[in-house]
C-alpha cells in the first residue's frame, strides 16, 4: 500500500517513467478500492481514452480519393503551367509510380530548402504566369535577337558553332516552315 | 585522306566539348544563384513518369501532340530592373546564351514586362527552353528540359 | 513514394492522430476533418518522410500544429464548456445502456477539455499515447522539465474534478 501511495505521489509530481505508470494502472484495476475512487477512476478513463480509434469505415476511402484528387490538380495546374506557355506544349509528367527515390520537387527561399511539391508547384506556376504575360499578347510578333541569328537549323547538324557572322544572318520569321523542315 | 579524319575528329570533339561546356554552364548558373537569399530557386526534377490518364479525358487533344518534360527550374529575382543584381544576374544569362547555340524564339513586352524564350535541341530527345523575363520589380529565369520536338513547338505558338 | 508506400508508412499513425486532434479540438467530427488534412499535409512533405528518424513524432508534430491553427481561428475559451457538453451528447448513444467505463471516458474527456493547450497535448501524449519523454519534447519542443511541470499541473487539476465532481 505505502509503495503505491509513494507511486502515486510521484505521479502526481510528473514524476513517474512509464513502466512506473503501468504498474500504478495495473495494481489499480486489479484491486476492489471501493466506489468512486479518485486514482482507480482516473486510471480507467485514460485507459479507455487510449482505445478509442478513428471509427469511420470510409475514412480511407475518402481519404484516398482526396490524395487522388490533389495529385490530380497539381498535375492540371503543371499542365497548365507549361501549355500556356508559347514556347512549351507540354504535359509535365508526374506520376504516383515514381521509380526512384529522388525529390521530385523543392524551393529554395532566402538558403532554406522547402520539400514541398505543392509549393514548388504554386512558385514555378506564378513565375511561369508572370513571364509567359507578354507572349500571351503578342504571340505573333517576333524580333530577331542580335548577335544571335544563325540559321534555324538545330545545333546539332551544325558543323561548327554559331558564329557572329552577319553574312549568315536571316532574318526570316521564325515560322517559316522550310527552316524547321530541314530537321 | 588523314588530313580529312583529323579535322573532321577535330569538329567532332570540339562540337562534344562545347555541348558539355554549355550543358555545365545552365547548370552553373543555377549553382551559383540557387543558395543565393536574394533568389528563389524552384526545382521540379526527374523521376517522374507520365501517368496521362491521370488527366483524364479532357485532355485527350492535347496529349497527342505533347511530349514530355524531365526537369524544369526556375530561379526569381526579387529586384529593380536597374539594380546591381538585376543586371549581373542577366550578364551571366546572356553569356550562357551567346556562348551556346541557343536559337531565339520568340520575344515580346507588355506592361513593363520583356520576355525572350530561346531553345536548343542537343539530341533527338532533347531540348532545353529557356524563358526570362524582366520587369521593374521581378526578374525571372526558367529552364525546361526535355522531349519536346521543335515542330511540336512550332504549331503550339502559331496556334 | 507512391500513394501505396505512403499508406503503409503513415496509416497506421492514424488512431493516434485521430485522438491527439479530438483531445486538442474537443469535437469528434472536426477531429476526424483535422485528420484527413494531417494527411494530406503530409502528403504533400512525402518526399521528407524518407529522411525523418522518427516519423510517429514527425505525424504527431504534425498534427499539433494543425490543430493548434484551428483552435487560434477560433476561439476556444467561451466554447470550450459547450464543447465538452457535445463530446458527452455524442457517445450517449443509448442512455440506458451507459456502462461505468463510458460514463469515466466521457468525463475524462470533459475534464481534459478544460485544461489549457500545452497541458491538454502533454497529458495526451503522455497518458493517453504513454510517449516517452524525449519523444513528446520533439512533438512539442519542450524540454523534459517542462514536460514534467505541465505533466504534473494537469493530472493534479484532473484529479481535483474528479474529486469535486464526483
Amino acid at each position: 500500500m505505502n509503495d503505491i501511495n509513494k507511486l502515486l505521489d510521484k505521479y502526481w509530481a510528473g514524476e513517474t517513467n512509464l513502466e512506473e505508470e503501468r504498474i500504478i494502472k495495473q495494481y489499480l484495476s486489479q484491486q476492489q478500492l471501493g466506489a468512486n475512487n479518485v486514482e482507480k477512476d482516473l486510471f480507467a478513463g485514460l485507459d479507455a481514452a487510449g482505445k478509442i480509434h478513428l471509427s469511420n469505415p470510409s475514412f480511407e476511402t475518402n481519404l484516398r480519393t482526396t490524395l487522388l484528387h490533389k495529385e490530380k490538380q497539381n498535375h492540371k495546374r503543371l499542365f497548365h503551367i507549361l501549355t500556356y506557355s508559347a514556347a512549351a506544349s507540354i504535359i509535365l509528367a508526374v506520376g504516383l509510380f515514381n521509380m526512384n527515390q529522388k525529390r521530385e520537387a523543392y524551393v529554395v527561399e532566402k538558403g532554406v530548402r522547402y520539400d514541398d511539391m505543392e509549393k514548388a508547384i504554386n512558385c514555378a506556376d506564378q513565375a511561369m504566369s508572370e513571364a509567359i504575360a507578354p507572349l500571351k499578347q503578342s504571340m505573333q510578333s517576333l524580333q530577331p535577337i542580335k548577335g544571335l541569328e544563325g540559321s534555324l537549323t538545330p545545333s546539332y547538324k551544325k558543323n561548327s558553332l554559331a558564329k557572329k557572322d552577319s553574312e549568315n544572318i536571316h532574318t526570316s520569321n521564325v515560322y517559316d516552315d522550310s527552316a524547321f523542315n530541314k530537321r | 585522306m588523314s588530313k580529312l579524319k583529323d579535322i573532321s575528329s577535330l569538329i567532332i570533339i570540339s562540337l562534344f566539348l562545347s555541348l558539355t561546356v554549355q550543358a555545365q554552364t545552365i547548370e552553373k548558373i543555377f549553382g551559383k544563384y540557387s543558395e543565393n537569399k536574394s533568389f528563389r530557386y524552384v526545382s521540379i526534377s526527374k523521376g517522374m513518369i507520365n501517368l496521362a490518364s491521370l488527366f483524364g479525358k479532357e485532355d485527350a487533344g492535347n496529349n497527342a501532340m505533347i511530349s514530355r518534360v524531365d526537369e524544369m527550374k526556375v530561379l526569381t529575382l526579387k529586384a529593380k530592373r536597374k539594380s546591381n543584381k538585376t543586371k549581373a544576374f542577366f550578364s551571366d544569362i546572356e553569356k550562357v546564351i551567346s556562348s551556346a547555340p541557343f536559337e531565339s524564339l520568340m520575344e515580346a513586352s507588355e506592361n513593363g514586362v520583356h520576355t525572350k524564350v530561346y531553345s536548343r535541341v542537343i539530341k533527338k530527345d532533347k531540348t532545353d527552353i529557356l524563358i526570362f523575363s524582366k520587369s521593374d520589380t521581378v526578374q525571372h529565369f526558367i529552364w525546361l528540359n526535355g522531349n519536346i520536338s521543335v515542330a511540336e513547338l512550332q504549331k503550339m505558338i502559331k496556334k | 513514394m507512391d500513394l501505396h508506400q505512403f499508406e503503409i508508412q503513415i496509416l497506421p499513425f492514424k488512431d493516434k492522430i485521430f485522438r491527439l486532434a479530438l483531445f486538442l479540438l474537443s469535437d469528434k467530427a472536426e477531429a476526424e476533418d483535422a485528420t484527413q488534412e494531417v494527411f494530406v499535409r503530409l502528403w504533400n512533405h512525402k518526399n521528407n518522410l524518407s529522411s525523418v528518424e522518427n516519423i510517429q513524432a514527425f505525424v504527431l508534430r504534425v498534427t499539433r500544429n494543425l490543430c493548434l491553427d484551428k483552435l487560434r481561428t477560433k476561439n476556444r475559451r467561451q466554447e470550450e464548456i459547450d464543447t465538452s457538453n457535445n463530446v458527452v451528447e455524442e457517445t450517449m448513444v443509448n442512455p440506458h445502456e451507459q456502462t461505468e467505463q463510458r460514463n469515466l471516458l466521457d468525463f475524462v474527456k470533459q475534464q481534459i477539455a478544460l485544461l489549457p493547450e500545452m497541458q491538454r497535448t502533454i497529458m495526451t501524449l503522455r497518458d493517453i499515447e504513454e510517449l516517452e519523454f524525449d519523444e513528446i519534447a520533439e512533438i512539442t519542443g519542450l524540454n523534459e522539465n517542462a514536460i514534467k511541470v505541465n505533466l504534473s499541473r494537469a493530472r493534479k487539476k484532473i484529479r481535483d474534478y474528479f474529486s469535486s465532481e464526483r
